[in-house]
């Protein structure tokens, strides 16, 4: 019997995240890789690597669910056929949530946004999210590891190693750069301006994020930067208790959805949508367009595959995205289920 | 004559009762098209820098008025006041003087009169007076004319009590009696709009938050439809009233709407730039941490990409779901993420 698997995938501005979870949840395959200006090439990539993964260890597997999240979600999720297309910030809680159950505060820190979630009884009861300004995420701290010259990697260790942290104004990311040469020109060490970099940015991010509400243990910390021990340790020390970093901590955001998508399933009795592995033969296409119905020029996107456009989106009236959206609906989908069981 | 109203502003609030008095004068009434690109990019380039994004907004609606030659009159009127002793912003009650000197050189096409409302018929019947003045009609059909404006602004108060929007009212602007009957769709989901009328309606400028709710299977109701007299004893948990009206009505509105069993969560609409918004925005928040009900603020400015809004009103719907037990999965309807205006075909 071929191994039942659920597929998640978390379309990030800077990495995009694939998982396989098996019937109990856990991850049998995770992959975490760059975006690189192409989502769809990357999202194909990601599972082809990780069919290969999995179909070596056990064979032959059949995706039983798919679902999507991320700032790619809609894209990810026509060109794979999801069953579920999921917010980050669900997903992410969800599978918080799932791992720590008894978490109070998330915080999420990606390539280029930031959140914090405020988890009660098991529930979310509040959000925040970045808006406009990307200080403080984790490009900023690549461009600044890169300015200093050292690999992001080390960033962890140069900043346990600090005596001294620097105070940097973590404002804004301007602010923050001049602030660092100036320090660097007074002679502080790369590491006290690291450790201090890490401390204005988590100090950011609470001002920004958390506006004084109550921040309760326990804290989860997950996303891209969570990886880098300083910022783990910057966080310990602004909220005065220990902040678990889970274990699939890069992953969190395409493990809930997957397992958001394996409950759809469960509860709707329905067959996945899921294309199948073929998709990654298949050709896509994105366009961009200015419609010019009206004064508001929209930019308005299509994902064309084989030749045929599978979806519109961007319009504000629904002038394009209602075409297609007319036709499909239930019945069609109705439809194929019937096709497809009757096969 | 021909007269042009702006689409903007107290548009929102007192269009009924302009409506009914220009129509019954006889005049023909012109409406700036809803907010869109254009509008705004007219209006960031009229206007001056630091203001909020409404009453640029207002600018654009203006010009594109002025710009149409054939009409004779562009309406600004000056809201004073909207209650005893309450007063508006100082961008608003200044409106007609900004008009003026952002566009010298339509400045006598520009029709204003001072109101003062929720004072007594009186003190409108005299603005209008001063309106017909301008236009040359008789004071005999002017104080006609205004009692029917009055009229119409009370069937539109009449139809926003029974829990239709303001953008119904001008729907159905003409046939309002109609409207009232109408019943109210109840959805499973009720979320309560907090804001002032012109951020919370127009549509453009906040990413039309109303239909991202009712496309996800939420219900909406609004603190304008809310009889200030329902939410007054709040003014005991603000230890003293806001200044203005229209920010106590969505300060105060917004708590009764947390005090409300049958509603699930609150979203206040305000546009960047407005200080006023912050002060209850706040109060908003301080009450809803005490009551426990979720509360989300909007702040809209001129950047039109909504990727960010739409995330935040996903999580927000999903955040109520879990509240009532329905769960994150099976959004039957959102199957297709039409929650992002995503429409998916199956292959």
């Amino acid at each position: 019997m071929s191994k039942r698997v659920a597929l998640g995938i978390d379309i990030g501005s800077v990495t995009t995240k694939v998982v396989f979870i098996d019937e109990n949840d856990e991850i049998v395959e995770g992959l975490y890789i760059r975006t690189k200006g192409n989502p769809i090439d990357t999202i194909k990539a990601g599972m082809i690597e990780a069919y290969n993964v999995i179909s070596s260890k056990y064979g032959d597997i059949e995706v039983i669910a798919v679902g999507t999240t991320g700032s790619g979600r809609q894209l990810a999720g026509v060109v794979v056929g999801a069953d579920i297309i999921k917010n980050e910030i669900s997903a992410h809680a969800y599978a918080a949530i799932h791992e720590v159950p008894d978490v109070s505060t998330i915080f999420e820190i990606g390539g280029q946004d930031s959140k914090i979630i405020f988890i009660r009884n098991g529930a979310v009861t509040d959000f925040a999210m970045n808006t406009v300004c990307a200080a403080g995420t984790g490009s900023f701290l690549d461009h600044q590891a890169e300015r200093i010259g050292i690999g992001i990697e080390q960033f962890g260790e140069y900043a346990l190693r600090a005596t001294n942290p620097v105070r940097i104004a973590g404002r804004c990311t301007v602010f923050a750069e001049s602030d660092m040469i100036h320090k660097q020109q007074m002679g502080a060490t790369p590491e006290d301006i690291i450790a201090g970099l890490a401390e204005s940015l988590v100090r950011n991010y609470l001002n920004n994020l958390a506006r004084g509400k109550e921040l309760l243990p326990k804290f989860v910390f997950q996303g891209g930067v969570s990886e880098n021990i300083g910022i783990v340790k910057a966080f310990e020390n602004a909220v005065g208790a220990e902040v678990i970093v889970p274990k699939n901590n890069k992953l969190m955001g395409a493990w809930g959805v997957a397992m958001l998508a394996k409950r759809e399933i469960e509860i709707t009795g329905q067959r996945t949508n899921f294309k199948g592995f073929k998709v990654t033969e298949l050709e896509h296409k994105t366009r961009v367009f200015y419609c010019d119905g009206c004064a508001n020029n929209c930019e308005v996107y299509e994902v064309i595959e084989n030749g045929e456009t599978i979806a519109y989106w961007g319009d504000r009236c629904g002038k394009w995205s209602n075409r297609l959206t007319s036709k499909v609906r239930r019945t069609e989908r109705a439809d194929r289920r019937e096709e497809i069981s009757e096969k | 004559m021909k007269i042009g109203i702006p689409r903007a502003l107290y548009f929102y609030v007192y269009y009924p009762m302009w409506y009914g008095f220009f129509s019954s004068l006889g005049h023909e009434i012109r409406l700036s098209i809803p907010t869109n690109k254009e509008i705004i990019n007219l209006g960031v380039s009229h206007s001056v820098d630091d203001i909020c994004i409404s009453v640029k907004v207002f600018h654009g609606h203006v010009k594109y008025l002025l710009n149409k030659k054939d009409l004779d009159f562009v309406f600004v009127p000056r809201i004073a006041s909207e209650e005893k002793y309450k007063y508006t912003c100082p961008k608003l009650a200044a409106l007609p003087d900004l008009m003026k000197s952002a566009f010298v050189n339509d400045a006598d096409r520009i029709l204003t009169a001072t109101f003062y409302t929720r004072q007594g018929d009186k003190l409108i019947i005299d603005a209008f007076e001063e309106i017909g003045r301008k236009l040359g009609d008789t004071e005999e059909r002017v104080k006609k004319a205004a009692k029917v404006g009055i009229k119409y602004q009370d069937l539109a108060t009449k139809a926003l009590r029974s829990g239709h929007t303001f953008l119904e009212v001008v729907k159905y602007i003409k046939n309002l009696e109609e409207l009232i009957k109408k019943p109210v769709e109840k959805k499973r989901y009720t979320v309560a709009l907090a804001g002032f009328p012109y951020d919370v309606y127009d549509t453009f400028t906040n990413g039309d938050v109303i239909s991202k709710l009712e496309d996800s299977g939420v219900g909406i109701v609004t603190t304008d439809m809310l009889d200030p007299k329902v939410y007054r004893h709040y003014s005991k948990y603000m230890i003293k009233d806001l200044f203005w009206y229209q920010a106590n009505a969505a300060a105060k509105g917004g708590m009764y709407y947390i005090d409300s069993s049958d509603i699930d969560g609150i979203i206040s609409i305000s546009s960047f730039n407005c200080g006023i918004s912050s002060i209850y925005q706040k109060l908003l928040d301080l009450y809803s941490k005490e009551i426990g009900k979720p509360v989300m603020h909007i702040i809209v400015d001129e950047q039109t990409g909504d990727a960010g809004l739409a995330t935040r009103i996903e999580a927000f719907i999903d955040l109520i779901r879990v509240k009532r037990g329905d769960g994150l999965v099976s959004q039957e309807n959102n199957l297709h993420g039409t929650e992002d205006g995503v429409h998916v075909r199956s292959v």
